[in-house]
């Protein structure tokens, strides 16, 4: 049995090799997920995700896989119509044949009846026919392969099986016909299929006519010059043969199982159904079709489902705003203890300064760093709920160790003494069993807050190579040196020069000295709650940016620059959070085994964040210093005192939390850091809809009117003064890597 | 010079057979593997059976074109390596080790000796030197560590190359056993092989398959194929299977070797050629 996954690499250069762009090849399981929607430059194929033949060798399943891909990618090759032009004959309908084309092409397109699987058969068959002019070897192998996918037994039942509402001994004979032809191309000996056919009775109210169609059908699939041919020939054919069909019905006073049958779309869908997987993506060589199906389907789903979420994000914030206004006291805010697991995982504590009311004031924010591998933060709840079962086993521990005493101890009477044991071997039982608890609640929590990333490995391999390119070379040549390889025109001035009687400095040697980039740079990403948007249907913008941040790393590490990347969120000043997703010095590997852990949630302090990446990258010695700052620029927090206590508390949000990041990036200017800020705006289109009576609540409205009942005007000025010319506001996240790109090499190349 | 008391050498495969296909029909040679697989060992070995002068250079990133050349000094001409190696009459075995750590650009100068004309434009010195019929280009490299330092695909693409694994068990501990001995040449099962020449070379076949490369190579957005083979390629792949070897392992090493070496590109890339050849 081999998966798919094992061999899509070798099917994908094999696709290539004949349609010459860019192949993706998609498993049976992977259909409708958002895989399909990334591969919307690509030219699809679709292979089962396991197959299993016959003789179960891998070999042969092997080859299986090659014929299913190479059948769907010679459609380019051997000159496919491609869908526009099907649209255009439908649309024309001048001619006679084009009319019938087009009736052909509805069956087919729309409804998948009878017709599109016998238009599917002629056309596999001339693809085979080309392939085995053009290929013999292998057709062959291709042939060896599909023997192996002829499973007599689950083809037997699929025919043997009756439509409903069929008397005894009617069989369809076209799908019989069909059905023969099929695997016949396919290379399965016409002993076999014979075998099984001729089982099945005749339907007596055709007579003998199995001979004739079966004929007629092998006939029409015959191309006597196959590479002249095309689709349209196959459908042309599909016309003659269902002309065929319906005069032999006619003649019997039938109805044609082509038009007028519903029993017959049924049958194929129910033959198609029952018969093997793999026959049944053999037939659906119109697969965009069907993708397409089950993607509206799908599309449509995610959107309801959206629907529900945003409501339910609308509503958390407007809590967040009502909440973010009632006032703490100084006391609770700071001298909160370290979350209790912190240290114990590797993480740290440190604290920062920050500006409130135009005053600096030192160590205001706690910052706690965690190394996500080795530890993640819990949630309040999780928190309680492991503390509450470590404080439940050291308990029942004590209990055990103390009843244990007693029972070494000397004088302790017989009564005692299995007393004693009774109620130690119960706390020990009870112990473990807690014990066992906590751990699947830690496991689970571990899991449940892993979130996989896709990377597009072609991509990485395209941004290594193009990083490559640019990479400028490593030496360069100096001249007029005293000492290094002879420069010989160097040295006949030289020698001329002292002929001439001057007596010029010997300095005619060359040196190639190392030229290299001496390039670091710390990405900083605003993973807070906001980052939580949905941007395609699975993924979130955490997710692009996760993505982004780690071809950056590649990209970086092929130029040989040192990157740092630093996500941040937090929930108030004695609760900021930052996550060390990959140091200078450490791996891509482990960049990948951090990305999934970290999750969107809780608020945004971004001044202490710059101010922890400031400090992070002015100890690393590089020429050339970069911090890029991502995320929505809107830095929100729960609120603080200010200081001295008159004057109540303040959120930590709109100008007074912007001065406080321009403040920090000033301070990262002075240590020689370039900053860099790339906003991801979550501005939405403008709503072209007439605003109704109730009117809807918009998010963006109420922090407009937040902002301007506080006095404070937020716009881009301010962030561009910021960030001077380094600065940059991108509305659509999938953007974000080619972004991310070309503000790199502007930055660290100039 | 060369011991051949001391060198102890056991073929994994056919390499000494393609070595000396490559020699007959003075076609350059390039040996991949990873470090410490007897690359170095077999090019020695190499130039014992062929009984020709050994001439090494071992790349660095310092090494120049001059090193290869040769260079006037105030004091008259000195050979480079190439050069000296081509003075020897009755032919050499020129060996350029480790050509991964060279900068690409130095090894440029050798490209007019790995093509047809097998010749060396000397011009500071005023002579072209031509290569005899017996003289043999080998180098190597190792992609494995090498990958930032990269052998540019204009030189990789000149040479007839060669990937050596690592040996099976059995035969490792074979080579460890008569290391351990360290005092005789193994010569047994070394035989070089009497190929029967092939008349009858598939050469459209072979023309067609190299259109499918090239067809792979525009789509190589997705797969990272830097690009086609040239008609080079296709020409000493025809030589290849013209002198006797078979038509799978000549297109390995003649056409799917000296444009990649990712394993997994190696592997679809020789799923093509069975599209044709068995």
């Amino acid at each position: 049995m081999v998966k798919a996954s094992k061999v899509l690499p070798r099917l994908q250069l094999l696709a290539e090799s004949f349609t010459g762009f860019p192949v993706r090849i998609i498993t049976s399981e992977s259909l409708g997920k958002q895989e399909i929607a990334q591969t919307d430059n690509f030219f699809r194929i679709q292979v089962p995700e396991i197959i299993t033949t016959n003789d179960s060798s891998e070999d042969t399943e092997i080859k299986a896989y090659k014929g299913l891909t190479v059948l769907q990618a010679s459609a380019v090759s051997y000159r496919d119509t491609s869908r526009e032009v099907l649209s255009l004959i439908i649309n024309e309908q001048k001619s006679e044949l084009g009319r019938k084309k087009a009736e052909v092409l509805r069956l087919s397109l729309e409804e998948r009846l009878l017709s599109s699987t016998c238009l599917n058969t002629i056309e596999l068959s001339r693809r085979m026919q080309c392939i085995a002019d053009d290929y013999p070897v292998l057709s062959d192998d291709m042939r060896e392969g599909f023997s192996g996918l002829f499973i007599p037994e689950l083809a037997d039942k699929a025919i043997i099986e009756r439509p409903a509402g069929r008397s005894k001994g009617t069989t369809n004979e076209i799908d019989l016909a069909i059905f023969r032809i099929y695997w016949e191309n396919m290379g399965i000996s016409k002993e076999a299929v014979d075998g099984l056919i001729d089982s099945v009775p005749l339907d007596f109210r055709l007579g003998s006519h199995r001979e004739e169609i079966t004929g007629k059908l092998r006939e029409l699939s015959l191309f006597s010059r196959p590479f002249d041919s095309s689709y349209d020939d196959s459908l042309e054919r599909t016309v003659i043969f269902k002309e065929f069909v319906d005069r032999i019905f006619t003649e019997h006073s039938m109805a044609s199982p082509f038009t007028e049958h519903p029993g017959s779309a049924e049958y194929v869908k129910r033959l198609e159904a029952r018969s093997s997987k793999q026959a049944k993506h053999l037939l659906s060589a119109e697969k965009d079709g069907m993708a397409e199906g089950v993607r509206e389907a799908y599309e449509s789903n995610r959107m309801r489902e959206f629907a529900s979420m945003s409501y339910v994000e609308a509503n958390a914030s407007s809590e967040a705003l009502s909440s973010s206004f009632k006032e703490v006291p100084l006391s609770k805010a700071i001298n909160v203890s370290p979350p209790a697991s912190l240290e114990k995982e590797g993480g740290k504590v440190l604290f920062l300064p920050e500006l409130r009311g135009g005053v600096l004031v030192p160590r205001a924010v706690r910052i706690s760093v965690y190394d996500l591998i080795r530890g993640q933060p819990l949630s309040d709840e999780q928190l309680a709920r492991r503390i509450d079962l470590e404080r439940k086993i050291a308990e029942l521990t004590e209990i055990e160790e103390r009843h244990d005493r007693r029972v070494h101890f000397e004088s302790c009477d017989v009564y005692d003494f299995q007393e004693e044991m009774k109620l130690r071997d119960s706390a020990q039982s009870e112990r473990k069993k807690i014990e066992k608890r906590l751990k699947t609640s830690i496991k689970a929590h571990n899991e449940t807050s892993t979130r996989d990333i896709d990377i597009d490995n072609p991509l990485v391999k395209r941004i290594v190579r193009e990083m490559e390119k640019i990479k400028p070379s490593a030496r360069a040549v100096v001249r007029s040196c005293f000492e290094g390889e002879l420069d010989v025109k160097r040295y006949y001035d030289w020698w001329l020069e002292t002929l001439a009687g001057g007596s010029p400095m010997p300095n005619f040697y060359y040196q190639w000295q190392k030229r290299k980039r001496n390039v670091a740079s710390v990405l900083l990403l605003d993973t807070s709650h906001s980052t939580n948007r949905l941007v395609t249907d699975e993924e979130t913008v955490l997710d692009m940016i996760k993505k982004a941040s780690y071809y950056f790393s590649v990209a970086a590490d092929t130029l040989e620059d040192k990157t740092a990347i630093i996500a941040y969120n937090g929930n108030g000043e004695s609760n900021s959070r930052i996550f060390v997703l990959k140091d200078f010095d450490e791996s891509n590997e482990r960049l990948l085994r951090r990305l999934p852990l970290l999750k969107s949630e809780l608020n945004n302090r971004d001044g202490s964040a710059i101010r922890y990446a400031t400090n992070y990258i002015t100890h690393y010695p590089a020429k050339t210093r970069i911090l890029f700052h991502i995320g929505d620029m809107r830095p929100s927090d729960k609120q603080y005192e200010i200081p001295g206590g008159t004057q109540g508390s303040c959120p930590y949000e709109g100008g007074e939390a912007l001065s406080d990041v321009s403040h920090a990036f000033s301070t990262a200017r002075t240590h020689g850091i370039i900053p860099y800020g790339i906003c991801i705006s979550s501005a939405k289109k403008p709503n072209k809809e007439r605003p109704t009576k109730t009117g809807r609540m918009n998010l963006a409205v109420l922090a407009n009117l937040k902002e301007k009942e506080q006095g404070v005007v937020v716009n881009d000025e301010l962030l561009r003064r910021n960030f001077r010319k380094n600065y940059r506001v991108i509305s659509d996240v999938t953007e974000l890597p080619r972004v991310l790109r070309e503000a790199y090499l502007n930055v660290s190349f100039s | 010079m060369f011991d051949n008391k001391r060198t102890v050498y056991v073929p994994q495969g056919d390499e000494l057979d393609i070595a000396v296909a490559c020699h007959r029909l003075q076609l350059p040679l390039m040996l991949r593997g990873p470090t410490g697989i007897g690359k170095t060992t077999f090019v020695y070995y190499l130039s014992s059976v062929l009984n020709k002068p050994l001439v090494e250079e071992v790349c660095t990133e310092d090494t120049l074109a001059a090193d290869l050349v040769g260079r006037r000094l105030p004091d008259g001409w000195v050979d480079g390596s190439a050069t000296s190696s081509l003075r020897h009459k009755d032919g050499a075995v020129y060996y350029l080790d480790e050509l991964g750590e060279a900068r690409p650009n130095a090894m440029t100068v050798v490209h007019s000796l790995t093509d047809d004309r097998r010749t060396l434009d000397v011009r500071v010195n005023g002579e072209v030197l031509r290569a005899s019929d017996d003289w043999m280009l080998i180098s190597s490299y190792n992609p494995l560590y090498q990958l930032q330092n990269n052998v540019k695909p204009s030189t990789a693409q000149r040479f007839i190359t060669l990937d050596i694994p690592f040996p099976e068990s059995e035969l490792e501990e074979r080579i460890v056993s008569e290391v351990i001995k360290g005092d005789s040449l193994i010569t047994e099962n070394v035989s070089v092989k009497k190929y029967k020449n092939n008349g009858n070379v598939p050469i459209n076949k072979l023309v067609k398959l190299a259109n499918d490369y090239r067809r792979l190579a525009q789509s190589a957005e997705s797969v990272g194929l830097r690009e086609g083979p040239g008609t080079r390629l296709v020409v000493r792949t025809a030589k290849l299977i013209g002198y006797g070897l078979s038509e799978l392992r000549a297109i390995e090493v003649g056409m799917i070797n000296p444009l990649t070496y990712d394993s997994e590109q190696k592997v679809g890339m020789t799923d093509i050629a069975r599209k044709l050849f068995r």
